[in-house]
């Protein structure tokens, strides 16, 4: 747990092998800035995040939480919060038991009681704005309401860090530009370290504070969004911030 | 390759809602006969008559009791055969063939089997014997018999669930702090929830009607071994009547079955 | 019958087939028999026979369909009680051969017979034990002993009523592990050694040969199973199946029959 008022660091320099694909990135993502891991599909993007996650292993390198070592941790005992592409919430769930799953999991000696969970998620509920859909079962969400849920979800539990895989692609275009900038302000509150995978510059406009862009397994350019429209340094990365008006 | 002749927006064509009533009569008919030939008049007093309860009795405990040994035996194994697509091809379908074995082989024959191995005489029978526990014509040997033919149903509809089921809330469940286990507990179950309540029923069914098995490895005495169908069968020969009643019983316990599970079911879990 | 007759029943089949006679099995000829000549069998015959009629019958059809090649003998054997109730329910069936007279009059009664049933056998009862003899059974008093597993038919089938009639005139009471449903899954548990004792007819210990050892039971003349054979009204080729029917009940089927340990009717 971070110390009151010190921000934590997500630093991460690793190879990840998939079958034949590897992947080689290096991240150092300090609380407050989000990073946005961009590059085309097949990059490799979600396989670093999934690797930061626990979800794969990683062939070498290190990944630093503050000050512990998690390269070796089990997913559920690394402090990190993800929302994924699709949400995945737990249709069997309603909201109110989805957003308290975390903190009934992380509960005191692993005893925490379902209805003392919902309790302490009720907090959260109400910054996502979520209360009066509490009773409701996933199947019955927008997609809007969907992303908000996975969000409260994932922080509910107080991770020291958050991953967030594509959050627009399971959108209605038309609705996106909406709830990117709910977004926005959500993580702009959350201090722990964040990493957007994304592959639309909309996205890391509103949402990040540098970038990284991954293009075939390597990293290709690092730097803040103006640095990347002032000079892009490969022939993606130029079409990238060229499409901004998307 | 030609479509058939209803397109999507008429639904099948009329050849095929013919063929399906055909199906359904072949189906439900033999029901109504039951029904239409039950002595309706008697049945009260059939019902009631000793052998009647017991066989009733006994075929409900032994069904009940085999479904549940189906569940602790058969949920961890429909786990292993899920997991099983990524195994090499010859284990994977040796393993796939062993649990389809009770439902290609004759019942009778399976009992014979089962009696050459747990009886007194048999394979291992031998060694339990010999330390006092003898297996055949008592009513374990009847829950034996019944777990075993009605166990790939379990299986199967288990299995059936999981592979359905998208298995990556579980890691969004990992990623929230739950443990292999406590994902098993609260995430898993309650996915496959639904499926494993539909193979139960089809458990309990195939067990409460299991005849062949039951009378070559546990034999048939009233009260112990005696349950609905071999009591039927027995009375079918001069007792008509008393048949049909047994005969009737257990069709209204298998219906009763199969309307009282289906709103078991968890409320928002899709299909 | 000499041999010389059936060699003479053979020579005039053979005769009357080479004359291209050729038989079109009416379904109630007037005329009993195709062996005399002129007229050969055709046709299947369905038998419906008790468990006990096993070994045989098959033996008996296989020898009938040789004097009549024309003719296939189906059979179908089980507990006399199921065989009569398939009659009854309208099974289409020729000849009905039960192990008790109790048997064949639900069929008599209700109709379905072509005239009156003839007894052609009679079978009483033995005491089998597996060959190693675990109990050490001696006498049917000794089943009544704690802890000795016997299987016995259920009443509803012939041999289990002529047992519990055998065990009431010894006076000995007894408590089986099982009530089979015929004769013959009685005696196949006696085989595999899964119970101690059985009670089946004489004729059934003798086809289990050296795989059960028999107790002779001194009362077991006193209770008689005689076996009855009728033609059902129903039989679609009364010719063959009448012959079929005069040849169990010829010298040859009754020899047969004595053979396999059967009593004369």
């Amino acid at each position: 747990m971070a110390a009151g008022g010190a921000r934590v660091s997500l630093v991460a320099d690793i190879i990840v092998r998939r079958g034949s694909f590897e992947v080689a990135a290096a991240l150092d993502v300090a609380g407050g800035r989000p990073l946005a891991l961009v590059g085309p599909n097949g990059a490799g993007k979600t396989t670093v995040l999934n690797a930061l996650a626990g979800h794969l292993p990683v062939e070498c390198g290190s990944i630093l939480l503050g000050e512990s070592d998690i390269t070796a941790a089990r997913p559920e005992a690394r402090r990190i919060g993800v929302v994924f592409q699709d949400f995945l919430l737990f249709p069997h769930l309603t909201v109110a038991d989805n957003v308290a799953y975390g903190i009934r999991m992380r509960g005191s000696g692993r005893t925490a009681v379902r209805s003392a969970a919902r309790a302490a998620a009720l907090p959260w509920l109400e910054r996502f704005d979520l209360a009066e859909l509490a009773g409701r079962y996933p199947h019955e969400l927008s997609g809007g309401q969907a992303q908000r849920v996975a969000l409260a979800r994932a922080l509910a539990p107080e991770p020291e860090a958050l991953l967030l895989d594509e959050p627009m692609a399971s959108l209605d275009i038309e609705v996106r530009d909406e709830v990117r900038a709910e977004l926005a302000v959500y993580l702009r509150d959350f201090t722990g370290p964040t990493v957007v995978v994304t592959h639309s510059a909309a996205d890391v406009a509103a949402l990040a504070a540098d970038v990284v862009v991954l293009e075939r397994g390597t990293v290709t350019q690092r730097g803040t969004w103006a640095q990347l429209q002032a000079t892009p340094a490969t022939p993606y990365v130029t079409r990238l911030v060229g499409r901004h008006e998307e | 390759m030609p479509r058939s002749s209803g397109d999507t927006r008429r639904g099948p064509a009329v050849v095929v809602w013919v063929i399906a009533g055909v199906a359904l009569a072949l189906l439900v008919l033999p029901l109504l006969a039951i029904l239409l030939s039950a002595p309706w008049a008697q049945l009260p007093a059939l019902l009631v008559e000793p052998e009647t309860l017991q066989a009733l009795g006994l075929s409900v405990l032994t069904g009940a009791i085999s479904t549940a040994l189906c569940l602790v035996l058969g949920i961890p194994l429909a786990v292993v055969l899920a997991r099983s697509v990524s195994w090499p091809v010859v284990p994977r379908r040796l393993l796939r063939a062993a649990v389809t074995i009770p439902l290609v082989l004759p019942p009778v024959v399976g009992g014979l089997a089962l009696l050459l191995l747990l009886g007194r005489n048999g394979v291992l029978g031998r060694y339990l014997d010999a330390i006092g526990i003898t297996i055949p014509f008592t009513t374990g040997a009847v829950v034996i018999a019944q777990t075993f033919v009605a166990m790939p149903f379990l299986v199967f509809a288990v299995e059936g669930a999981l592979r359905g089921a998208d298995r990556r809330v579980e890691l969004a469940a990992a990623s929230l702090g739950a443990s292999p286990l406590q994902v098993f507990r609260t995430v898993t179950i309650p996915l496959v929830a639904p499926g494993v309540a539909a193979g139960a029923v089809l458990c309990f069914a195939r067990a409460l009607g299991e005849f062949g098995a039951t009378i070559t490895f546990a034999g048939s005495y009233p009260g112990v071994t005696r349950t609905l169908p071999i009591a039927s069968y027995l009375a079918s020969q001069n007792d008509l009547n008393q048949s049909i009643a047994l005969a009737l019983v257990l069709l209204v316990v298998s219906v009763a079955v199969l309307l009282g599970l289906r709103d078991r079911w968890l409320p928002g879990v899709r299909g | 019958m000499t041999v010389r007759s059936v060699r003479a029943i053979l020579i005039a089949t053979a005769v009357s087939t080479a004359l291209g006679l050729s038989a079109c099995s009416s379904p109630t000829p007037p005329a009993p028999t195709g062996t005399r000549a002129g007229e050969p069998l055709t046709g299947t015959v369905t038998v419906l026979a008790a468990a006990s009629l096993t070994e045989v019958y098959t033996d008996l059809a296989a020898r009938f369909e040789k004097l009549h090649p024309q003719v296939t003998i189906t059979e179908s054997f089980g507990g006399s009680s199921a065989l009569a109730t398939q009659v009854t329910q309208g099974a289409p069936a020729d000849l009905l051969a039960t192990a008790n007279e109790a048997t064949m009059t639900t069929v008599t009664g209700a109709g379905l017979a072509d005239g009156t049933p003839t007894v052609f056998a009679t079978n009483v009862l033995t005491l089998v034990v597996p060959p190693s003899n675990p109990a050490r059974i001696t006498s049917v008093a000794d089943l009544a002993k704690p802890g000795v597993k016997v299987a016995l038919c259920d009443k509803t089938v012939p041999c289990g009523s002529a047992a519990l009639a055998l065990l009431a005139a010894e006076k000995v009471s007894v408590t089986p592990v099982t009530l089979e449903t015929d004769v013959k899954a009685v005696l196949t548990k006696v085989e595999l050694d899964e119970v101690d004792a059985g009670l089946v007819y004489v004729t059934d210990a003798r086809t289990a040969d050296d795989k059960v050892r028999q107790i002779a039971v001194p009362d077991a003349a006193n209770v008689v199973n005689r076996y009855p054979i009728v033609l059902l009204s129903r039989s679609t080729n009364k010719a063959a199946a009448r012959a079929f029917e005069r040849f169990i009940l010829s010298a040859t089927g009754l020899a047969a029959l004595k053979k396999a340990g059967f009593g004369a009717p």
